[in-house]
């Protein structure tokens, strides 16, 4: 204690600090964590998630929509990449955008919501060989009906269950158990190999720029390029392919 | 004689003391005025910015353009709106407050100056420097911090309580029971007009 300062000056002194220091700390202490959110399933981010795609190599990135709700309003896909990208949206409707070129694109959902009741987005990237060395996917939504905003986050999804059937191969078979996640079956253009494809449950079919549906059933599909997308939970998958 | 300073840190460290000394001529009331706007205005100013903060962070869950441009252009209409609606509901509680506690003290065979209970109302306002150290637990560490605040909430109300009882029992020579009943008097008619309003409404 200094000299001749009184216990009551410096409890002063102390509670005008403390005052100034409430202004003060708001402006100096780093952004809130909201990270207890995510812990609770509450994901988010604005910000566009740079993903590295490997030259040639298609990806599958999911984004977890973890709350069923209903999208209103401005509920858009910016994509920035050079090649081109579907992207799928699981059960209920479905939302094929397909972008070219390099550059900054967006898609905006108009006439009426978007309904969201899966448990997941999925974003088919393909690209022919070498022609992809980066995309930069943003997806902005707004969910009114409920009260919590649910944010979408891109993740890139391991891509071990992915296989690139090359011509020649004769056929191949692959058996995924149950919540093995995305497959992606890759076929190089010109081929002529067909892909047989047998599923428990819903397969998305994506051929080029349109997508077709197979649901419960067995379907031969003709000459690629075309990716298939399953359903994280389908508890059979098969997926033959036959040609040279 | 007692500075400002003393008086603020006498009413946290010797409350007793420095009730009495408020209220034998070391209290006057462009000083209480002046305590009230200094503590008033620091806590409703750490909560706007606070709210700002919290907002901006949630803007990133919140994915959209138009909303962060629409904070961006509301930041300082929030801000000097908060801090506005805060300090008016401060000052109204520091006179209106000071007023009804006299009023209930008389009713409770006190006889006193309503001036004091008003000058010493308003110095009582040193009490929020609990809310203003949560505060700034809260900036660093959010749910902590916030439980640091819901702890130090029902302290300042009480100490609050505490030194205005202490003055009003004094001043109006009433029991510590009776103008303990009068210093919450006011706390107790906001909480009552509250609750006709919202079953009227």
């Amino acid at each position: 204690m200094p000299q001749g300062m009184s216990r009551e000056r410096i409890a002063g002194i102390v509670a005008v600090t403390i005052a100034l220091l409430a202004v003060a700390a708001p402006l100096l202490a780093p952004p809130p964590d909201f990270g207890f959110l995510k812990k609770l399933g509450i994901t988010g981010g604005r910000e566009a998630l740079p993903i590295d795609v490997g030259l040639g190599v298609p990806q599958v990135l999911s984004i977890p929509v973890t709350y069923n709700g209903s999208f209103s309003g401005p509920a858009a896909l910016e994509i920035d990449a050079q090649s081109s990208i579907v992207l799928l949206q699981e059960g209920g409707r479905e939302i094929n955008v397909v972008v070219r070129g390099g550059h900054d694109y967006s898609v905006s959902e108009s006439g009426g919501k978007i309904k969201v009741s899966a448990s997941s987005v999925v974003v088919v990237v393909t690209a022919p060989r070498g022609s992809l060395d980066s995309v930069s996917l943003k997806l902005m939504s707004s969910l009114v009906n409920g009260s919590v905003s649910a944010p979408l986050q891109l993740r890139a999804v391991s891509t071990k269950f992915s296989i690139t059937l090359i011509a020649g191969d004769g056929s191949s078979d692959l058996r995924l158990s149950s919540s093995a996640g995305t497959l992606v079956v890759v076929h190089e253009p010109g081929s002529g190999v067909k892909l047989s494809v047998s599923a428990a449950r819903s397969v998305v079919v994506v051929e080029g720029e349109y997508s077709r549906q197979i649901v419960d059933g067995h379907a031969e599909i003709g000459e690629g390029p075309y990716t298939v997308s399953i359903d994280a939970d389908n508890s059979y998958l098969a997926v033959r392919v036959t040609g040279r | 004689m007692m500075k400002t300073i003393d008086k603020i840190g006498g009413l946290l460290v010797k409350p007793d003391e420095t009730v009495t000394a408020l209220l034998h001529g070391a209290g006057n009331f462009a000083e209480s005025v002046a305590i009230v706007l200094f503590f008033s205005t620091t806590l409703w100013v750490s909560i706007a910015l606070h709210i700002n903060r919290i907002a901006s962070a949630a803007l990133t869950i919140v994915p959209l353009e138009a909303s962060i441009l629409a904070s961006r252009l509301a930041t300082p209409a929030i801000i000097g709106g908060i801090v506005f609606i805060g300090l008016t509901h401060d000052l109204v509680n520091f006179l209106a407050g000071g007023v009804v506690v006299h009023f209930v003290a008389s009713v409770l065979d006190g006889v006193g100056d309503m001036g004091q209970v008003i000058v010493l109302n308003g110095y009582t306002w040193v009490a929020l420097v609990f809310l203003l150290a949560g505060s700034i637990a809260v900036a660093f560490s959010f749910i902590a911090g916030l439980l640091v605040l819901l702890a130090l909430l029902p302290l300042t109300w009480i100490w609050h309580i505490y030194l205005l009882a202490r003055g009003v029992s004094e001043s109006h020579g009433i029991t510590m029971g009776r103008a303990f009943i009068a210093a919450i008097s006011w706390d107790l008619l906001k909480i009552l007009v509250l609750a006709v309003l919202a079953k009227v409404v």
